[in-house]
């Protein structure tokens, strides 16, 4: 009987190896970043309209992040007035892409009409503490109480080159689920992405 | 002339092979790499011509290519760039670069299942690279690009000691 207790534990022991950063059902820490206005975002768990974020860590220069940047402003505008606004969030080194920089991000977040705020992470301790690896990436958290609990962690939906072929909308159907007080079919997902620049 | 037609297709298809210089794949092909039963050494690298850092790593890789030739080893660059830019990007990338490893160009769109079975923890960033030999179980995996002597070692490792 004790062999069969040691081994979840076992198994939960690796399979945190190799592994950083939040797990779904994980209480996340709170932010403070700037924002392309030059304010300070936090996740506001004392606002009664929200319920949660959909924080979105992107970028200016990946093709990727750029062929998501329609797709992030109609979850936006589909979500924000049902409690869960975008955050994006930027955690790239602009000394290795000058795209990336504060004054550009002004630029992407001003042509491209942003209806949500775009942030930088200047220090990358947000993304670092998340566990992000590639822009964009997702993590979509619920305010339990006046903390946020991380829910789903993926990609947008299962087909970022052919919008056509979408069949599955992670972060749609994670939000509806936790709505309905259904579990979420898939709490994690991947996608090809660039690599975050860290700092070197 | 039916063989007439026939030399001039081979002809065609011998200079678009030659031009292309690259495959394109479906996950079925690279499955099928990586369930190659022998003692040859696959590398498989997913990359992208809009990748920076993939594309600073891909000359260490021809450097290996040309070091380890005589070698039981097989590196195949498998490209993820858009279909949209095979033309405007890719092809023209190719043609300058002269790569002298294989080229693929992986032509899928669905990555969430594809990802976790060339690797579980593979978070889909660019570039990632996976060694394998089946014959001795050999198998290491990286996300994230290379220094030139980190992917030396390796190849170091594997084949001179």
């Amino acid at each position: 009987m004790k062999k069969l207790l040691f081994l979840p534990i076992l198994f939960f022991g690796l399979s945190l190896i190799g592994q950083a950063g939040y797990q779904p059902g994980d209480k996340v820490n709170n932010f403070s970043l700037m924002n392309v206005d030059g304010k300070m975002v936090t996740m506001n768990a004392s606002d009664s309209d929200i319920e949660g974020y959909i924080l979105i860590f992107t970028c200016n220069h990946c093709p990727y992040s750029v062929l998501y940047e329609d797709r992030i402003i109609e979850l936006d505008k589909k979500f924000k007035g049902q409690g869960y606004p975008v955050l994006a969030i930027n955690p790239n080194d602009p000394k290795q892409y000058e795209d990336d920089s504060f004054e550009h991000m002004k630029v992407r977040a001003d042509e491209k009409g942003f209806t949500f705020p775009y942030l930088v992470d200047e220090t990358q301790s947000v993304a670092s503490a998340f566990g992000a690896t590639r822009t964009p990436h997702v993590f979509l958290v619920q305010k339990v109480g006046s903390d946020f609990v991380l829910q789903y962690m993926g990609a947008i939906d299962d087909s970022a080159r052919d919008e056509e072929a979408i069949e599955e909308l992670y972060v749609e159907n994670a939000i509806n689920a936790l709505k309905n007080g259904q579990k979420i079919k898939e709490n994690s997902t991947k996608a090809i992405g660039c690599s975050i620049k860290w700092k070197k | 002339m039916k063989k007439f037609v026939l030399l001039c297709f081979m002809i065609n298809a011998f200079y678009q092979l030659n031009a292309q210089d690259y495959k394109v794949v479906r996950f079925d092909d690279i499955q099928q790499i990586m369930e190659t039963k022998n003692d040859t050494l696959y590398v498989l690298n997913f990359w992208a011509t809009w990748c920076k850092p993939c594309v600073e790593e891909l000359p260490f890789f021809d450097e290996m290519q040309e070091r380890y030739q005589d070698q039981k080893m097989k590196i195949i660059l498998i490209s993820l760039d858009f279909q949209s830019q095979i033309e405007s990007k890719f092809k023209p990338f190719l043609q300058q670069r002269k790569l002298k490893s294989e080229v693929w160009f992986l032509n899928e769109s669905k990555f969430n299942k594809f990802i976790p079975q060339v690797d579980q923890n593979w978070s889909g960033a660019l570039p990632f690279t996976l060694f394998l030999r089946e014959s001795d179980q050999y198998r290491s995996a990286k996300e994230g690009a290379f220094l030139h002597g980190e992917l030396k070692t390796i190849f170091d490792n594997i084949f001179d000691n």
